[in-house]
């Protein structure tokens, strides 16, 4: 999984930015997705092992929106977002598997190479952030990292909470990482720019408390709002959940079970667009999944 | 009552916020000028059209510096007055009392963020609890915001919309016969024209925000010939250099948030249109620290108790 967001990276440097004046992000970046989008099924069949191959056109979807909108040049929470649901589905598939070491390791080595990556398309195609909160939010395009890295912190009480607003930090943990990362972009006093971070490491007493209380903020902020989540694709092996109104993955039927229907979430209407000349098949929005492109088990 | 009014003025000018029973009056007067206004308010140059401003309110300020104060400047703000600033409250209520106080002066249309759902989402509901400890305030401006005019039209040739077209509206006379005094809606032209974006494709293209569309340049281009326009002005998107002309100067992004989430290193424009609609654009920065306040700093949000 790391050599496959090395690659990716790798195509970064492959794919300069146009010196030629833009809106805000660079066109660029548009060939950069573009290749992972051509690219997509390939790095998934060479990651897999022959067994799980079959699975490549459901993540397919996940992967490709990992990284940002190319046609708007953004990346935000929902993409973050995405990447999880893709480290979920390999999990599903048994890629991963559930025991502490490994998803340590998820964690520690994929979801950080992640990252790191997601900074550096950041700042060589000037990735907008994609609907921030601004100061009302954790951070303009990450959620996650805080979440992991204040878990990582928690059994201990060394490390006091406020040890935050005392920068340099060491990379030692994800929220450390995250906060840098913010000291490295942004401009004027911490607790201006980034005041739920501040008043969490002034307020907040114990990093337990940090880390269940981003889990409930994860919740009410990101997977709940439908601005968010509509842009992610279901279906498959991420469903849409009519009875409990809430996205849940389907453990049981792991490529067995042929008559199961996709369930597409309530807003994967089809929007026709207007003077379409093929006006009998619906045009879908790119990152949607459609239920025909799932028959790859 | 005018001297109620400018004290109240002179209250936001300092970025203080006014009591919950002076929002509430201040809304309802507010109503009454804005339901006469049209779909597509008419608007005399010169005018000084501004784009996004989300709650920056010590960056407005730099604004007003830069194009003069109102009301011997007039002014037509694009929308998207609140959300993910700190001072959301104290921008609108000081830009809705200078409508009152001038009402011929200044025009307000609505931007995809003056929405109960929206707003819900990006801070200003959040920020009317913190600052009023009740949802009174936001229901308030909530209710301004439906009567808020869909887009302005100045010297009859400038027309001026938050987002965009949209494919169901071809004339500007369509739009007048729009009912607007509701909720934007989640698709159809009253969500399109404060949603939409241009961009370089031919025709119509599905729009990656989920909602409005992305229009080309034959789009925009047959808009402006079939309505005899000169120009279209829009804001709704980020723009480095504080705007951004496209399709041979046939449209152009207005941004004036500069500085935009403290990161993007933007700077903020307004377009200075004059009485022969000569444009001029005058670029801005963020506010330099000392003439901002300092935000109050605040408890952890309820998650974390």
């Amino acid at each position: 999984m790391v050599r496959l967001l090395d690659q990716l990276d790798s195509w970064i440097d492959e794919i300069p930015p146009l010196p030629t004046p833009q809106r805000f992000g660079n066109l660029a970046f548009r060939t950069w997705g573009k290749r992972l989008e051509d690219h997509a099924s390939e790095l998934l069949e060479i990651l897999l092992p022959p067994q799980l191959k079959g699975f490549a056109p459901q993540l397919k979807p996940y992967l490709i929106i990992s990284f940002g909108s190319f046609l708007r040049m953004d990346y935000g929470t929902g993409h973050e977002a995405a990447f999880g649901l893709l480290l979920l589905c390999l999990t599903l598939i048994r890629f991963f598997n559930p025991v502490p070491e490994e998803e340590r390791e998820v964690v520690m080595t994929v979801f950080e190479r992640y990252l790191r990556l997601c900074w550096k398309l950041q700042d060589v195609y000037k990735l907008e952030p994609a609907g921030s909160h601004g100061v009302w939010g954790l951070d303009d395009y990450s959620f996650l990292g805080y979440i992991l890295g204040s878990a990582q912190l928690r059994d201990q009480t060394i490390i006091p909470v406020s040890s935050i607003l005392r920068p340099p930090l060491p990379p030692s943990n994800l929220y450390y990482l995250s906060i840098m990362r913010i000291h490295q972009v942004k401009s004027g006093p911490f607790h201006e720019h980034s005041s739920q971070l501040h008043s969490i490491a002034v307020g907040v007493p114990n990093w337990g408390k940090v880390n269940s209380g981003l889990f409930k903020m994860y919740e009410a902020e990101v997977l709940w709002k439908r601005v968010v989540v509509q842009h992610l694709p279901l279906g498959g092996l991420v469903e849409w959940d009519d009875n409990t109104n809430a996205i849940y993955a389907s453990t049981t039927t792991l490529g067995t079970d042929t008559t199961h229907t996709s369930k597409r979430s309530p807003w994967a209407s089809h929007k026709i667009l207007p003077n379409s000349g093929a006006s009998s098949k619906p045009a879908i929005d790119g990152h949607r999944l459609n239920s025909s492109d799932m028959s790859g088990i | 009552m005018p001297s109620d009014l400018d004290l109240q003025i002179e209250q936001l000018i300092r970025c203080e916020p006014i009591s919950e029973e002076q929002v509430k009056r201040l809304c309802l007067k507010a109503r009454e000028i804005l339901i006469e206004e049209g779909n597509v308010q008419v608007v005399d140059s010169p005018v000084t059209i501004c784009g996004d401003i989300h709650g920056q309110f010590w960056d407005l300020m730099e604004l007003f510096k830069v194009g003069g104060p109102c009301p011997s400047t007039s002014y037509l703000f694009m929308g998207d007055f609140v959300d993910r600033g700190f001072y959301s409250v104290e921008t609108f209520l000081l830009l809705l009392a200078y409508k009152v106080r001038y009402p011929e002066r200044i025009t307000l249309i609505r931007g995809n963020h003056e929405s109960r759902q929206i707003t819900q989402v990006y801070g200003f509901y959040d920020e009317c609890q913190r600052k009023y400890g009740s949802a009174n305030v936001w229901r308030y401006c909530c209710e301004v915001f439906d009567y808020l005019a869909l887009g302005a039209i100045v010297d009859g040739t400038v027309f001026c919309v938050h987002g965009g077209l949209s494919p169901n509206l071809t004339g500007i006379d369509q739009i007048r016969a729009i009912d607007r005094k509701q909720e934007v809606p989640h698709d159809g032209p009253m969500c399109d024209l404060l949603w939409s974006d241009p961009d370089d494709i031919q025709g119509w293209g599905l729009s990656p925000r989920g909602a409005g569309f992305l229009f080309g340049g034959d789009i925009t281009k047959a808009f402006v010939h079939n309505n005899a326009l000169s120009l279209i002005a829009r804001a709704h998107q980020l723009a480095m250099e504080g705007y951004k002309l496209m399709f041979e100067r046939t449209i152009v992004t207005v941004w004036s948030a500069p500085n935009y989430c403290y990161r993007c290193g933007n700077v903020a424009s307004i377009l200075e249109l004059d009485e022969n609609l000569a444009q001029e654009y005058k670029v801005f920065q963020h506010a330099p620290a000392d003439v901002r306040s300092i935000p109050a700093k605040r408890p952890p949000a309820e998650y974390f108790l």
